[in-house]
């Protein structure tokens, strides 16, 4: 019996390593289709980068933004290349904000940053705050307001 | 004992590290075409630095984590000689914000300088590395400022004034780090400046320019008769973002810093997204930069007459919707060239606008280039007399594209 113990440990220790999940592939048609997948629920699209500080740091306010506003829905998307994802889990993972993160997954990037925003020229962290009825709010380059946050993210 | 039990468990004990090693550190090392490994030509590159000296066209640039020069002898249509500047494969940065840069000495010394990503993350040196015998071959790179000083050094720019000093300046991050360690707050990080009176044999200790430039933006640097002017993102109180010239009464003191443009770009980002400056006669300085700004958003385009005191009018310039970005200015006395790059979201286009007057009024913006696949900053560059537009992209390779006259 004290091997299935055993396995049911192993398996506990195993887990983890995976629970980092895989980040899922931004595509063309990729933005466009992420108010659809969960409806009636407001949507912030966040864009970072491993190579950007700012970004980093701004990671506790999305983890509280998360935990604060549980009817709203925070996507992270990281502007890296493929190779770099595991370096890209491993920091959202440290952050408290692994689940619902994608990882650019074309090339070029700036075809798929025109595809969101035809004036973005890749300056990060940005977000896209979308509402309820799938709208677009407001864009933030930096750190969005609280005050913004709060209406967003708990609407009546 | 269950039988069964005893593979599985095996099995899962294996597996165990395998899946926690998964997690991996560092990005991966960027895959290499074998065939550049054997024989690196410009072709193989992403970003690419020229230099024109006389007929000859220089250019440094990375593939596989090294960094190369190479020599063509009919503007970049063949190159016939190709250098390895780093003895090995190394993290270095080449992206179109922060790539190797290059100098010639007018005793045909070539110098390269380039920024190591280093462990830590957004940290770096930088290194310098010479060829005294016509760029085939480079001495063993060496690092700029003292090892023993914890810091991090990146984006580094260089330039040889007409009396054939080196100036190398970069952004650093001691002045940053300090003030953590002090647990006080510091914007930003710092420029610094080095200087070579042997063509970049030694170097003088690096000497700091100023407090608060942006961390992460190119810098843009010039000769006003035989001293630097340095162009940069700077970080205002509390967050600003704009723009900052600093014209030096010497070779390597600080001297009074110009707000370019009051653009009022208030961010806690990195906008990877630095500004370009050009010197058309002592005193006459050409800038152009992108800002996200409250005032203006897009490129813009400004002059100085009076050696920085004051500004004209910002110009904008290029289409937003179409992703304008990266400008590069180039002066030839009263001719004034941008040069910038658009996207609409399948095909980045080379875009160019002239003027006659000294910037004062200008030419209906054209096309210069095309491409449908990946493509490096635009840079401008002029032997005194002509102008060329350098442009790096995967489909085409390197080209260098003269300006049309009028």
């Amino acid at each position: 019996m004290w091997v299935w113990r055993l396995i049911l440990l192993t398996l506990l220790w195993v887990a983890p390593a995976q629970a980092d999940s895989a980040f899922r592939p931004f595509v063309p048609g990729s933005f466009a289709a992420l108010p659809n997948e969960q409806p009636e629920r407001p949507l912030a699209v966040v864009f970072w980068s491993i190579t950007c500080a700012p970004c980093i740091e701004e990671m506790t306010l999305w983890r509280e933004v998360r935990h604060r506003y549980p009817k709203a829905r925070v996507v992270m998307v990281a502007t890296d290349e493929p190779s770099d994802e595991p370096r890209a889990r491993r920091i959202l993972a440290e952050r408290g904000l692994s689940g619902d993160a994608w990882i650019f997954a074309e090339a070029p990037a700036r075809k798929l940053r025109f595809e969101v925003d035809p004036t973005w020229r890749g300056e990060l962290p940005r977000s896209y705050f979308l509402d309820r009825a799938g709208r677009l709010l407001k864009v933030v380059t930096g750190t969005p307001d609280p005050a913004f946050l709060a209406a967003w993210g708990a609407p009546p | 004992m269950n039988r069964k039990a005893l593979p599985i468990l095996v099995g899962l004990l294996l597996a165990a590290p395998a899946a926690a090693q998964h997690g991996g550190h560092g990005p991966a090392a960027p895959k290499i075409d074998p065939a550049c490994l054997e024989n690196p030509t410009p072709r193989c590159a992403l970003v690419a630095t020229p230099v024109v000296d006389g007929r000859v066209l220089w250019l440094a640039w990375t593939e596989g984590q090294r960094v190369y020069v190479s020599r063509s002898a009919d503007r970049g249509r063949n190159f016939e000689r190709t250098a390895r500047v780093t003895p090995t494969a190394l993290p270095v940065d080449a992206n179109g914000e922060n790539r190797p840069k290059l100098a010639a000495t007018a005793d045909g010394t070539l110098i390269v300088s380039y920024t190591l990503k280093t462990a830590k993350p957004f940290a770096g040196t930088v290194w310098v590395a010479r060829s005294t015998d016509g760029g085939r071959s480079f001495e063993t790179p060496r690092r700029i400022g003292d090892e023993a000083v914890p810091t991090s050094q990146r984006f580094d720019v260089l330039g040889v004034s007409p009396s054939g000093k080196v100036h190398l300046a970069w952004i650093d991050k001691r002045d940053g780090q300090a003030a953590a360690q002090a647990k006080t707050r510091y914007r930003g990080a710092a420029l610094y400046t080095a200087t070579s009176d042997d063509q970049g044999q030694t170097f003088a200790p690096p000497r700091k320019l100023a407090d608060h430039s942006c961390e992460c933006c190119r810098l843009g640097l010039g000769f006003d008769t035989d001293l630097p002017v340095i162009v940069w993102r700077h970080v205002f109180e509390p967050n600003r973002r704009d723009h900052a010239l600093m014209r030096l009464a010497e070779p390597d003191r600080p001297a009074p810093l110009r707000e370019v443009s009051r653009d009022d770009w208030m961010i806690d980002a990195c906008p990877h997204h630095g500004p370009a400056l050009t010197v058309a006669a002592p005193g006459v300085y050409h800038l152009a930069w992108y800002t996200g700004g409250v005032a203006r958003q897009g490129l813009f385009y400004a002059r100085s007459e009076d050696g920085g005191r004051s500004f004209a009018a910002p110009m904008g310039f290029g289409a937003n919707r179409r992703q304008a970005a990266h400008p590069a200015v180039l002066a030839l006395g009263p001719r004034v060239a941008l040069a910038w790059t658009e996207f609409d979201g399948a095909v980045t286009t080379l875009r160019l606008l002239r003027s006659a007057d000294g910037g004062r009024t200008w030419s209906e913006p054209l096309t210069l280039a095309t491409t449908a696949e990946a493509a490096d900053h635009v840079l401008l560059i002029g032997d005194g007399a002509r102008g060329w537009a350098s442009w790096q992209t995967r489909a085409e390779g390197y080209r260098l594209i003269d300006l049309p006259d009028d």
